[in-house]
């Protein structure tokens, strides 16, 4: 609560007045006394070796029965999945989606077989204290390991204690004052920024071993236990942890205010902030303040019954008490809601549990990436077999087929990912990349059957499957794991029209960087002028583009019109939007007095393509300003701008061996 | 490979109709048979879809005609696009260092920036009306310029930043009215009182700021990324004495000396033309007691006559300045056999010599009639001195075995109060007693007694520090000036005595340890002036308006001017040496939705919905009570995110929020006008319209033109 006091959602800052400012700074400060324990992250910090010593004996990771990846759980803010849940935290925090012999050997143990994230994330819960020696969390960087002066992975007391422990933690204070104060960070540079994702996985870490960060039941579902919550008269109360991290926090303010109706006004809030019980207060280690809980549905008892068959191991019991627990939670999904708020506003159908069951066991987009090569690949070979004849046969159409059938896999997997978060559009980074995918392939596949030329059919297809396997290469926390979104993009209609109008642009540029790439090496290859055709077919991308850019823009105008009252505000990427519509408006102008012709323009489809990629990538990793960079990602500069500068150099090696036309040489 | 000779093709630089053996692509454009000859001015030069130049339109017309033609040729097009690409490309980094507003202010409001826009637009204008008369084919062509420049003229209507266009912020407090917008402009005023008649001056502070020139953040930026040389340094101090005569107020001048943006809230004292003295130390934090500060570094400033506490490190800069004889008080060590309260060390400084006594103090602890006396029986000339023990304030006890221990764990300074006295001159019995004075125990500094005579108590366990105690809780550095200008230093602790006594100069460098934590005092410089002036900070680019801003006025001129410091959101009283006040306000110019657009609003509930768990926030709403200065009842409202409320003309939209500590929050809503809007919407409706309208001629005139493709 203490770092997310101030948040700034709209184009100008807020501006403090001096008394304000002088109010809020004071208030923080109270306020973060008054939550000093709660200062590592939200979690409730608990000492190192306070973790539940595991009365078991046996091996530290024993598979589980499959059902218990099934069972809904609250993780980053979404009902999801167990298995879903612990695949994501597993990434976080070791880098991987699996535990197998590979990773095994490299954390010192002897691991024969493949674990599912399931299996290792009962683990951490059943044997912490044992966990928390093993190397599990990843330190990817090698300058940080360096620093750090551990391996690849290193073990929580590596991190935890000692001299590593207090770097991190001045490093997470660092960015704590910066937050607080809005001062820049200070001596910040690369290491400390690598070092500060080590960091922050940590508290992460140490919070997941003891059962927090994945919750179970919502602590108020009901009237009566909304009654029972504010009674605030609890036996145990001053023991949890839990209660004191996350109800007291938001009643205390209000009991302390000396209003009058500081009751009244301390229960719209705690409905509003929607709290849940976790897994460690509910199912580990049964939270003894809870006992007095209404539990219409025996959920506590459920949930305790779940804890006590995983601990002691005995698969048919374990299968009974996940079943069991599961029901339970399902009825959870038909109570009626408490005006209109509470958590079980958002506790899903069970039939949307079981489509992300299935999304994430289709992979349905390394699917489609690969029907999109394969669809190029055959149209590619269409093409060549055909020599001097027409291509237009069964093997371009299977080609053609192959990459509808891509596009249907994508539209399909993008229908999923609407039906499991709520808001199916373009949201993130990763979307924009399967998105923009998918629009290639339909740009590409239309546009070669209705002009008859392969080559948008070969390119569109190619580009499509290298959009989609860039997004399925990315990290999957720029999006590929379905999260919690921010608010200001939850406004569904123009979210939808908007965000994928701009997006479609890029896609035929995309297009038009292939196809530009293409034309100017074979040019270059032949030494050869680059045809009028492809020229034609070039401008004909290159119009379509454009044309998306200025509608999207114009739309995002009207957006930001109505939600900001203004329709222009050169926040940066609108700027960019704007940069890319100016470049790519001179060769299609200048084209008119035979400045560009089919030579340039390719070559102007291919460099142009940068303000593209600055204003898709740029923006939000190089730049990081703006209202439109919802979570600022950083790193991939050491890829992108690579790759963008080796092609822009083969353009120009290939430019440099085009004979140039004399200039005022007549056309023959 | 038949087919990759077709696609790099071998016809000429226009683009004529591809062959059909070729890709089977029909030609987007007009007509293309037309070869061009760009390089041929004298005819009307036709391009490649028999297009006629700008040029060639206005050649032998009137010459300002002829001037339009070439501002709208496609080459200024392409020059201006160009630019605006630069420009504005390199304005987003700007932006990100410098902030929204500072970037509009130095960009995208400058006059240059604006004659980019301008020629632009000129060129579109240009570009459609030298065409005039218009054919039919030429529709879609004239409703896109007709709908750029209509986009532009709502630009044109809405940019600058006078009272066209509203940007500003308001905050409204749970349960209060909200009426007063801050705008992003800051104001200086003045307001005089002269013969009963107020005036007042007002200044847009923004433009004397000292922000780099867009073409200096161009050079620095090309230079950091080919050289690594910067041209510009973050935090940028603006050089003094730039000033700008603002007014004359009763015949004094009053200057604008400087503006910093961005600086702590606090002033600090820094090197400057005139001003006190000041020692400039560095302390270099060490240990867990100082959590993120440690392994940091600070530097201090401490102007001579100033005390700093520090909480575990008090720096003393003295005001008076000591004989330089004084270290041989200092310098006497302190004998083994010393009683339980110590010595006291009699210098007297005379200019041919120095005296120096050392008088052990015997007298009976714990005694209640102390007000014991004892006579010191030489010094001054032979006359008898006498010293009288008032009292005795002990925060050190004495064990059985006669061992000091301190009362407590933080003991304060044992105090002696004495009285010192000299006997006549007439030699009789009579003493002339001087005023008492008490020593403290702790603080080991020369006390003078008179003229040129000092006197020093050495506790002996303060001196050196009491047993089993190897920290200091508190640690004092006294720093003082000797007559022979030489720097004299002690640094003394509550707890292990005095652990330095001597000259310093800078370099020297002194380890207080505190046990949880360590203080590496380092005396940097000696600085012959100071004055308060604000310390720079960086900003995180995103909270640069959290900083303190400051200006500074002076008032008169020559050696009798004066100077003051103002900061942003701060009113102050000066007076001139005429004895006339005048009342300074600095601050966001304020805007009044009551007055201005006839309402006001009171926050009286926000929703901040969470999503489960209460991690991430879900909604922010703020439900609002719309109050009207005329007789309209009031109404409830509803601003949310995306959902903002439109009234009396302007726009307020949910932008941040603030939660108090009795839980209640204050929420920002930006509050937005803009004039332009109509043509922004007409325009960029006949920008669509236009494009719908070529495509549409093109395709007609294709259909026109060239018989379908065959199968």
């Amino acid at each position: 609560m203490t770092s997310d006091t101030h948040f700034v959602i709209g184009p100008a800052r807020a501006p403090l007045g001096f008394a304000q400012g002088c109010a809020l700074s004071l208030i923080l400060v109270i306020f973060s006394l008054g939550l000093a324990g709660a200062q590592e992250g939200y979690y409730p910090v608990l000492e190192a070796n306070e973790g539940p010593v595991s009365s078991i004996d046996g091996p530290l990771l024993v598979k589980q029965p499959a059902i218990v990846g099934n069972l809904p759980v609250l993780h980053n803010g979404r009902v999801k999945p167990l298995s879903v849940a612990a695949r994501q935290t597993l990434n976080t925090i070791t880098g991987r989606s699996t535990f197998g012999p590979v990773v095994g050997e490299g954390l010192g143990m002897s691991v024969s077989e493949r674990y599912s994230a399931v299996d290792v994330l009962i683990s951490w819960w059943k044997h912490p204290q044992q966990w928390r020696e093993l190397p599990m969390i990843e330190v990817p960087r090698r300058e940080v390991q360096e620093h750090l002066g551990v391996g690849r992975w290193a073990s929580i007391s590596q991190l935890q204690d000692g001299d590593n422990g207090r770097t991190l933690r001045q490093l997470r204070q660092e960015v704590q004052r910066s937050q607080d104060t809005g001062e820049a960070r200070r001596d910040w540079n690369d290491l400390k920024e690598r070092t500060l994702d080590v960091a922050r996985t940590v508290p992460f870490a140490m919070a997941i071993l003891q059962g927090y960060a994945i919750d179970l039941i919502p602590l108020i579902q009901t009237e009566e236990q909304l009654q029972w919550v504010m009674s605030l008269d609890h036996p145990h109360l001053d023991g949890s942890v839990a209660w004191q991290a996350r109800v007291m926090e938001v009643v205390l303010p209000f009991a302390t205010s000396g209003r009058t109706n500081w009751r009244e006004l301390a229960t719209e809030r705690l409905v509003e902030t929607n709290v849940w019980i976790s897994v460690r207060d509910a199912a580990l280690f049964p939270d003894p303040l809870l006992e007095s809980w209404p539990d219409d549905f025996s959920l506590l008892a459920h949930a305790t019954a779940w804890g006590e068959a995983l601990r002691y191991q005995k698969a048919d019991e374990i299968e009974v008490a996940t079943r069991a627990l599961e029901s339970a939670l399902y009825q959870l999904a038909e109570i009626e809601h408490l005006q209109g708020h509470g958590a079980g506003e958002h506790y899903p159908e069970p039939n949307v549990i079981k489509t992300e069951l299935f999304y994430e066991a289709s992979g349905i987009f390394t699917w489609t990436w690969l029907a999109y090569l394969l669809g190029g690949i055959l149209s590619a070979i269409a093409l060549a077999r055909a020599g001097s004849a027409s291509p237009w046969g069964p093997l371009l159409y299977s080609g053609i087929a192959i990459t509808v059938v891509g596009v249907i896999l994508n539209a399909f997997g993008f229908y999923l990912r609407l039906t499991i978060s709520s808001w199916g559009a373009v949201t993130n980074f990763y979307e924009t990349f399967i998105y923009v995918a998918m629009v290639v392939a339909i740009l590409g596949t239309l546009m070669g059957v209705m002009f008859r030329n392969v080559y948008y059919v070969i390119f569109g297809s190619i580009g499509a499957a290298l959009c989609a396997m860039v997004g399925e290469a990315m990290p999957p926390d720029l999006g590929r794991d379905i999260n919690r979104l921010e608010p200001v993009l939850r406004s569904v209609f123009w979210l939808w029209v908007h965000v994928k109008v701009i997006t479609a642009s890029y896609g035929a540029f995309l297009l038009a960087w292939l196809m530009g790439l293409y034309a100017l090496v074979v040019a270059a290859w032949k030494r050869e002028q680059v045809s009028n055709a492809t020229a034609h077919a070039l401008y004909r991308c290159l119009q379509i583009g454009l044309v998306l850019m200025i509608a999207g823009t114009i739309l995002g105008g009207i957006w930001a019109d109505a939600a900001w009252g203004r329709f222009w505000g050169w926040d940066p990427k609108e700027v960019w939007a704007l940069v890319i519509i100016l470049v790519y408006l001179i060769p299609l102008h200048l084209r008119y007095i035979g400045a560009v012709r089919a030579t340039g323009l390719a070559a102007w489809s291919v460099h142009g393509f940068a303000s593209v990629v600055f204003s898709w990538y740029g923006v939000n990793f190089l730049l990081g300003a703006g209202l439109h960079s919802y979570g600022f990602g950083e790193g991939g500069q050491h890829i992108v701008i690579p790759i963008s500068a080796a092609v822009i150099l083969i353009a120009v090696i290939a430019q440099l061996r085009i004979p140039r036309i004399a200039k005022s040489g007549p056309a023959q | 490979m038949r087919r990759i000779h077709c696609l790099v093709g071998s016809t000429g630089p226009s683009f004529p109709p591809p062959s059909p053996t070729c890709w089977q692509a029909p030609p987007m454009s007009d007509n293309n048979n037309t070869p061009v000859q760009p390089s041929e001015p004298a005819a009307p030069v036709a391009g490649p879809s028999g297009f006629r130049t700008s040029r060639s339109h206005t050649q032998g017309r009137h010459p300002l005609i002829q001037i339009l033609g070439y501002l709208s040729s496609m080459w200024s097009a392409a020059i201006m696009l160009g630019l605006l690409i630069v420009v504005t490309g390199i304005a987003t980094y700007y932006e990100r260092d410098f902030g929204r507003v500072i970037t509009a202010h130095v960009v995208y409001q400058s006059w240059w920036f604006n004659t980019i826009f301008a020629l632009l637009a000129i060129n579109i204008f240009g570009a459609a009306a030298v065409r005039f008369p218009w054919t039919k084919r030429q529709a879609g062509f004239v409703i896109t310029h007709a709908g750029l420049l209509t986009v532009m003229l709502g630009f044109a209507i809405a940019g600058g930043d006078g009272a066209r266009r509203l940007d500003g912020m308001l905050a409204a407090p749970q349960g209060e009215p909200a009426r007063l917008i801050e705008l992003n402009r800051e104001v200086l005023n003045l307001v005089v009182e002269e013969t009963g008649q107020r005036s007042s001056v007002a200044f847009r502070v923004t433009d004397y700021a000292n922000y780099p020139s867009f073409l200096r953040y161009t050079a620095d930026m090309i230079l950091r990324n080919t050289t690594g040389h910067r041209l510009i340094h973050e935090p940028e101090v603006s050089p003094a004495n730039q000033r700008v005569k603002l007014t004359e107020i009763a015949g004094h001048p009053v200057f604008l000396r400087r503006v910093v943006d961005t600086a702590a809230a606090q002033l600090a004292w820094a090197p400057a033309s005139e001003g006190p003295s000041a020692v400039r130390m560095r302390l270099d934090f060490h240990g867990e007691a100082f959590g993120p500060e440690s392994g940091r570094s600070q530097q201090i400033v401490v102007p001579r006559g100033q005390r700093l506490d520090m909480g575990p490190m008090v720096i003393s800069h003295h005001q008076r300045t000591l004989p330089p004889a004084i270290q041989q008080l200092f310098a006497l060590p302190l004998p083994e056999d010393s009683g339980p309260l110590g010595d006291l060390i009699i210098l007297i400084d005379y200019e041919h010599e120095q005296i120096l006594q050392q008088v052990p103090l015997q007298f009976q602890l714990n005694d209640e009639s102390n007000s014991d006396s004892m006579q010191i029986q030489t010094i001054r000339d032979g006359d008898p001195f006498q010293v009288a023990l008032l009292d005795y304030f002990p925060e050190v006890e004495f064990n059985e075995q006669g061992q000091p221990r301190p009362v407590s764990d933080e003991p304060l300074a044992p105090l002696l109060a004495l009285r010192l006295g000299f006997a006549g001159d007439d030699g009789s019995e009579e003493i002339n007693w001087l005023s008492p004075m008490i020593l403290d125990g702790l603080n080991f500094l020369p006390n003078q007694i008179i003229d040129n005579m000092w006197v020093l108590w050495r506790h002996p366990t303060l001196w050196k520090g009491l047993p089993d105690q190897e920290r200091g809780l508190v640690s004092h550095l006294d720093f003082f000036h000797l007559s022979n200008g030489e720097h004299f230093l002690i640094r003394s602790s509550t707890v292990s005595g005095v652990s330095h006594r001597g000259l310093v100069e800078p370099g020297w460098k002194n380890e207080a340890n505190m046990g949880v934590g360590e203080i590496i005092t380092h005396f940097e410089a000696y600085l012959p002036h100071v004055a308060r002036e604000p310390r720079r900070v960086v900003m995180d680019a995103m909270m640069r308006d959290r900083a303190a801003n400051w200006i500074e006025l002076q008032i008169g001129e020559g050696p009798d001017a004066q100077r003051h410091w103002l900061r942003r959101n701060t009113a102050e009283t000066l007076r001139l040496p005429t004895g006339q006040e005048v009342l300074v306000t600095y601050g966001r110019q304020q805007y009044d939705l009551l007055d201005r657009h006839g309402f006001e609003i009171t926050l009286q509930r926000f929703i901040n919905e969470k999503d489960p768990g209460g991690q991430g926030n879900a909604t922010y709403t703020s439900l609002v009570r719309v109050r009207y200065a005329d007789s309209r009842p009031a109404v409830q409202a509803e601003i949310s995110m995306n959902e903002p409320l439109h009234e009396g003309g302007v726009t307020l939209y949910q932008t941040a929020r603030a939660e108090q500590p009795d839980g209640t929050f204050v929420s920002f809503f930006t509050v937005a006008q803009d004039r332009g809007r109509p043509f922004k919407y007409l325009g960029s409706l006949l920008l669509v319209a236009g494009i719908l309208t070529m495509y549409f001629m093109k395709a007609k005139g294709r259909r026109k033109r060239s018989p379908p493709p065959a199968a």
